[in-house]
């Protein structure tokens, strides 16, 4: 029985499972007067069985049986008829295998491991020398086996647990740092937009006429980078609602590349370089969605970048799709903020691209891509610039 | 006639600095633009303006950090800063005047309260000033740290 109190101190002082399969398997061997035990752990899809800890064994033995398929040996025949399995002579019996032969193995005695009523996996005795396993091995070793299984799903339950806290903390980190962005980003347009008509209205009368028109026109700018900003929020939530709503059909590019860059020309006044051959295939692709996307890497590029730094657009076939890019010669961002870059709340670390935008573009850009059968990516270097790539399947 | 008074602006968002431009160039002032941290620090380190309107959110180096260069240059330590910014939080406010800042006003803010600042800090200092401006300070630092205790 000592072998089972020390099992139990080693389960309550750790919730390391490793450290209670150690304690078990370490454990086995005096108290039984046998030579090696293994303690494996059930994959419930495969129904494979994994060597998780083990004492008294080759080294070749542990590196060949780490890991058992479905039904396969002695663990395998115990966890697939769900009973102890006890082999008096390994060398003769026919339910044995030629590895435990080979090992030299003569008696072993296995057992299921459980935890409420869910097999997790086996307990495996083995002695080099003949062994009679009786019934007061056997009730120790199921005593061992059902600490251990309390153990395992303990871990278990503990893990699920921790990972289950840690996403709810970061649903909610990521809950206000969505409102502390929205409200900073509104606040930037807005004091554009106020700060303007409070000079109108203050200095009117000193104001010469062209002047009057410079803040009245920085005035509505700002009022145009706030509607748009609500249309992406707005565009964000109908996409989270139902999804991107896309109606694919062959498309000419050219016209819808054309639009694109009207509209960025005319919100920044930034030359756009575009090359976008009339002879390129059509692409399967919706025309007000691809254009909306080309406004937004546009948009980005101009925003990222500083005038008079070209902004280029260039489309190119390739194999049956045609790959659009949209490359500037701006702030660029992190590699490390590269792989958040599409997501829904995530925009590069604001110490990098701080203007106004909240990131939500890129993830609409996605979204829309995606629903085209397309793909979207960028490259991108921090001093250099960024290039977007989007790729549609070309009509046949 | 006076020389104008020097205001360098920092901000990265390039729509409110060519308004605030125009603004402080209609009441007088002659005014210089940078877009992040680094540009403002060489600039005040060459030519020490007479007041730093200073962002907080901007690229590669944000207004914490430059403020903290400024201040540590001998240059550039004398400078009054006046923090403009979208972060609005009490103690982000805190943080800035702790940090010595001459004012902190937020966005979307008040042009006659801007107006009134920066005249203020481009005003030759005068022991009156200098007492009223201290007594103002500790106010708001005394209210900012009640509403930041009262919230934890």
């Amino acid at each position: 029985m000592q072998a089972v109190s020390q099992i139990a101190r080693a389960i309550n002082q750790s919730l390391d499972p490793t450290a209670v399969l150690r304690a078990a398997v370490d454990a086995i061997p005096p108290a039984l007067r046998v030579d090696a035990a293994i303690i494996r752990q059930l994959d419930p899809d495969s129904g494979s069985l994994t060597l998780v800890a083990s004492t008294g064994l080759s080294e070749d033995f542990v590196i060949q049986r780490r890991v058992l398929r479905f039904g396969e040996g002695l663990a395998g025949r115990v966890v697939l008829r769900d009973a102890p399995l006890v082999v008096d002579d390994v060398q003769t019996d026919g339910r044995s295998t030629s590895t435990l032969r080979a090992e030299g193995i003569r008696s072993a005695a296995v057992l299921p491991i459980h935890a409420r009523g869910r097999p997790l996996g086996t307990l495996s005795t083995l002695s080099y020398a003949p062994h009679r396993f009786g019934i007061d091995d056997l009730e120790l070793l199921q005593t061992i086996a059902d600490q251990v299984g309390i153990a395992i799903e303990n871990a278990r339950l503990y893990a699920a647990e921790h990972a289950r806290a840690q996403q709810l903390a970061e649903l909610a980190r990521l809950k206000d740092e969505f409102a502390a962005t929205i409200s900073h980003e509104l606040r930037t347009p807005m004091t554009v937009v106020k700060t303007a008509f409070d000079a109108l209205v203050r200095n009117w009368e000193t104001l010469s006429e062209p002047r009057r028109l410079e803040y009245v026109r920085a005035g509505r700018a700002g009022a145009d980078r706030l509607k748009r900003l609500l249309e992406n929020l707005l565009a964000v939530a109908r996409i989270e609602e139902s999804g991107a709503s896309v109606r694919v059909a062959p498309l000419r590019l050219a016209p819808v590349v054309v639009e694109a860059v009207q509209e960025i020309v005319a919100r920044h006044g930034r030359r756009v370089t575009a090359a976008v051959p009339d002879e390129l295939p059509p692409v399967i692709a919706d025309g007000v969605g691809l254009r909306e996307v080309l406004v937004h890497l546009l948009d980005n590029a101009a925003r990222y970048s500083d005038p008079p730094s070209a902004i280029e657009l260039d489309g190119r076939p390739d194999d049956n799709s045609v790959v659009l890019a949209v490359r500037d010669r701006g702030v660029g961002i992190r590699r490390e903020d590269l792989p958040r870059l599409f997501g829904r709340f995530e925009r590069a670390d604001r110490t990098v691209r701080s203007e106004a935008g909240i990131g939500l573009g890129l993830y609409i850009a996605r979204r829309l891509v995606e629903a085209m059968n397309g793909s979207i990516w960028v490259d991108s270097e921090v001093g250099v610039g960024s290039t977007f790539y989007v790729r549609l399947p070309i009509a046949s | 006639m006076e020389t104008a008074k020097r205001i360098l602006v920092v901000d990265d968002d390039r729509a409110l600095t060519e308004l605030l431009e125009m603004l402080l160039a209609d009441a007088g002032y002659r005014v210089s633009i940078a877009r992040n941290g680094r540009d403002a620090i060489a600039m005040a380190v060459a030519d020490p303006p007479d007041l730093i309107v200073l962002d907080i959110l901007m690229p590669d180096m944000d207004g914490w950090e430059t403020s903290d260069h400024l201040l540590s240059h001998e240059r550039t330590a004398k400078i009054p800063i006046l923090f403009l910014t979208a972060r609005v939080a009490p103690d982000d406010q805190l943080r800035g005047w702790y940090r010595g800042c001459f004012d902190y006003l937020t966005k979307p803010f008040d042009i006659q309260e801007l107006l009134e600042k920066v005249g203020q800090a481009v005003a030759p200092p005068s022991p009156e000033i200098e007492v009223l401006k201290q007594q103002l300070r500790q106010q708001r630092i005394a209210a900012l740290e009640q509403i930041v205790a009262e919230a934890e």
